[in-house]
């Protein structure tokens, strides 16, 4: 088994733990700050990033922050400054969605790896050879495509690869407040202190809904979980395996990030025992967080157009 | 000051007529694969040939939309495509997706590239990032604002297109899987079904259950945005320096793109004539308005992203204009015009004739004669060819309306 896990942090404190406990099964910890990550479970400073750096260093993990905001003319001096600090903490890598980021890398000299995630589009292979041939690490995969499409994507690979293999999916995002929007029509103060959702009720569905200074952005009714399904992925192809760090505390994810783990070891020692063992994967999941549904995202639902 | 292409949309081959008759100076369509609009008409390979060559005669430009973000299965046949609309004469194709780029670029060499705005481009370097793949043309994203677009046009060689009519996304384009998750349809790939213009109600969790969030009246939470609408900001426009005005609505009526398109080729015409004596007129915002089907704003390009561009109370009500009739035929002797009825009307009823450079005029219906030569009261079989007479001179692919 090739694939390893890039896991998320909620601090440097979280950073070290996860890195000490589970080096040997992981490549990356994604760290992010709210100015240009997307939705990030925490801001981390410079400072916290070079400590979570330096310390995954030591365990020959890299350390890659996410600056996958879509960026406006605005940002891009600031994300310029950013990215040069990233590197003189360190940093190995950035994931990013807006080809800002590797135009600034390139045309100030900024060695950094990095990750193209736009959440949606990375669709097939092609991708992989366009980050090939300019000097971009690897994608990840859209969450839209089918297991039968990501692997053969892998198969077919000219970069690295890295698939989300839990959490929520991202579904939307606008520039606008939404809810402020519609607190201004309703004259009436609609944001809430608790999460919010968007409730579809023909469909019966919730979806979480965030607002930040990024916009609106709102997010599938479902957990994605692979935990039981972890065989029919190609593990020799694809390098990383996500597990999405959003709407969970930080005990939440550990207890996912462990039970992948013991997944993927039962896997990788006898492929038949996982399988049989597959189904009290999830019921184990299930105990963590009671109240998440979980599903198997697109892997298995061929879209139409 | 640079005069910017006006890029007006080809449902289908008479649309495209259409556009390049009420003076469009490109139009944009979507053959039967690869493009984002699986529910449009869309052109076979004859009929984009044949509408190539129609553009030509007007000195029209043609692209062809290949914007989806393929999937493995959607990369099959798109070589032999390519070159098949190099050899239409196809000017270039409007793409999202590098597996495109690169088949179209080894295969079919002469089509220029446009990169879509679903690719969600909203600054300088990224756009500066597509110039280094040799790209032609960028199209912008539709969240910036006119200082962010002039940035982008002081700061890139590459041909910039924005958009200056239709439909907008609420979210940014191609960052959007509401229609994926909610019926399956992906939006990525033409099946983009609308749930952003759908009904839902805001509610938050208390010990786990769902509580629906009051509200002070009966109108619920939507992510539908106004269309935008930038006729009263054609200066503006115009010194942004970018080299094309896109129109949306492929999927929009014969109607809407005659009124569209002769309201905005005139109003641009007129601005570059004379910038100094340019004021916009009255008739031009009435025009617009006879094809509005919901309410429209300038949104983003004004930095306004505030509820004023979004649509909470569906309570528009758009002017009540129907499509009559296709003009055929005009005898200037006799002062008789020879139409083809798309919607019923009778004698005494008040219609509108309307043709290129915004030629408009009211007309009483005295008598309607049929094919036979028949005096008739009412005109009521869809595609009758009827004559009435008219009194100003009208000609070959005007339009009628009624009310």
């Amino acid at each position: 088994m090739n694939s390893k896990l890039s896991l998320h942090a909620f601090s440097p404190i979280h950073a070290k733990s996860i890195i000490a406990n589970h080096s040997q099964m992981m490549d990356k910890i994604i760290v992010g700050s709210n100015q240009f990550g997307l939705r990030q479970v925490t801001d981390f400073s410079i400072d916290d990033i070079e400590v979570v750096a330096a310390f995954a260093h030591k365990f020959e993990i890299k350390c890659y922050v996410a600056v996958n905001k879509i960026m406006h003319n605005r940002d891009l001096e600031p994300l310029t400054e950013y990215l040069k600090a990233l590197k003189a903490v360190n940093v190995d890598g950035v994931i990013f969605s807006d080809l800002a980021v590797p135009q600034i890398l390139e045309i100030e000299s900024i060695a950094l790896e990095s990750i193209y995630s736009t959440e949606t589009t990375i669709t097939n292979s092609s991708f992989t050879h366009f980050a090939n041939v300019n000097d971009i690490t690897g994608v990840e995969t859209a969450k839209e495509i089918t297991l039968e499409e990501v692997n053969e994507l892998a198969a077919e690979k000219s970069s690295q690869v890295m698939v989300q293999i839990h959490g929520h999916l991202y579904m939307y995002q606008s520039i606008r407040n939404m809810v402020d929007n519609f607190s201004q029509f309703q004259d009436k103060n609609m944001n809430s202190d608790d999460a919010m959702y968007l409730y579809d009720s023909e469909r019966k569905r919730a979806y979480p809904l965030i607002q930040n200074e990024q916009g609106t952005h709102m997010l599938s009714s479902n957990n994605l979980a692979m935990i039981h399904k972890l065989n029919e992925l190609d593990l020799e192809n694809i390098d990383s395996l996500r597990i999405d760090p959003l709407l969970y505390t930080p005990t939440e994810y550990n207890q996912i990030v462990e039970l992948y783990i013991k997944a993927l070891t039962d896997l990788d020692a006898n492929k038949e025992e996982y399988i049989a063992k597959a189904r009290s994967y999830l019921k184990e999941l299930k105990i963590i967080k009671p109240e998440q549904k979980y599903g198997t995202g697109f892997f298995y639902k061929k879209t139409m157009f | 000051m640079k005069r910017p292409e006006l890029l007006a949309p080809a449902g289908n081959l008479e649309k495209l007529k259409v556009a390049c008759i009420y003076g469009a100076d490109a139009v944009f369509l979507g053959g039967q694969s690869y493009g984002l609009r699986s529910n449009s008409d869309n052109f076979t390979i004859e009929e984009i040939v044949e509408g190539v060559e129609f553009a030509k005669e007007y000195n029209v430009d043609v692209y062809v939309t290949t914007n989806i973000y393929a999937h493995s299965e959607n990369l099959v046949g798109f070589k032999d495509y390519v070159i098949a609309l190099e050899k239409a004469g196809v000017r270039g194709i409007i793409v999202s997706d590098p597996a495109y780029i690169e088949i179209a670029k080894e295969f079919a060499p002469k089509l220029e590239i446009h990169i879509s705005t679903q690719q969600s481009i909203t600054n300088k370097y990224a756009v500066n990032y597509y110039e280094k793949q040799g790209v032609d043309r960028v199209v912008l994203a539709r969240e910036l604002t006119f200082e962010e677009i002039k940035d982008v046009t002081d700061n890139c060689n590459t041909e910039v297109e924005v958009f200056i009519h239709g439909a907008v996304c609420s979210s940014y384009s191609g960052r959007c899987t509401l229609s994926n998750h909610m019926t399956l349809r992906d939006s990525n790939r033409g099946g983009c079904c609308q749930s952003c213009r759908w009904d839902y109600e805001l509610s938050t969790k208390k010990d786990g259950e769902l509580q629906k969030l009051e509200l002070n009246n009966d109108y619920n939470f939507t992510m539908s945005a106004k269309d935008m609408s930038m006729l009263h900001f054609i200066p503006e426009m115009c010194s942004l320096g970018v080299d094309s005005f896109k129109i949306e609505g492929r999927m929009k009526s014969f109607h809407y793109l005659a009124t569209v398109v002769n309201v905005y080729r005139t109003a641009i015409d007129s601005y570059l004539e004379n910038p100094e004596a340019y004021v916009v007129k009255p008739e031009w915002t009435e025009e617009l308005k006879k094809a509005e089907s919901r309410e429209t704003y300038e949104g983003a390009l004004v930095g306004d992203l505030s509820s004023k561009g979004q649509i909470f109370d569906d309570q528009y009500k758009p002017k009540k204009v129907e499509y009559a009739g296709y003009v055929l035929d005009y005898n200037p002797e006799t002062g008789y015009a020879l139409f083809e009825e798309r919607n019923h009307f009778n004698v005494g009823d008040e219609l509108e004739f309307f043709g290129p450079h915004s030629q408009v005029f009211r007309q009483v219906i005295t008598e309607i004669i049929d094919e036979e030569g028949n005096s008739i009261q009412r005109a009521n079989k869809p595609l009758m060819k009827v004559s009435v007479k008219v009194d100003q001179p009208v000609a070959k692919h005007w339009l009628v309306r009624k009310g």
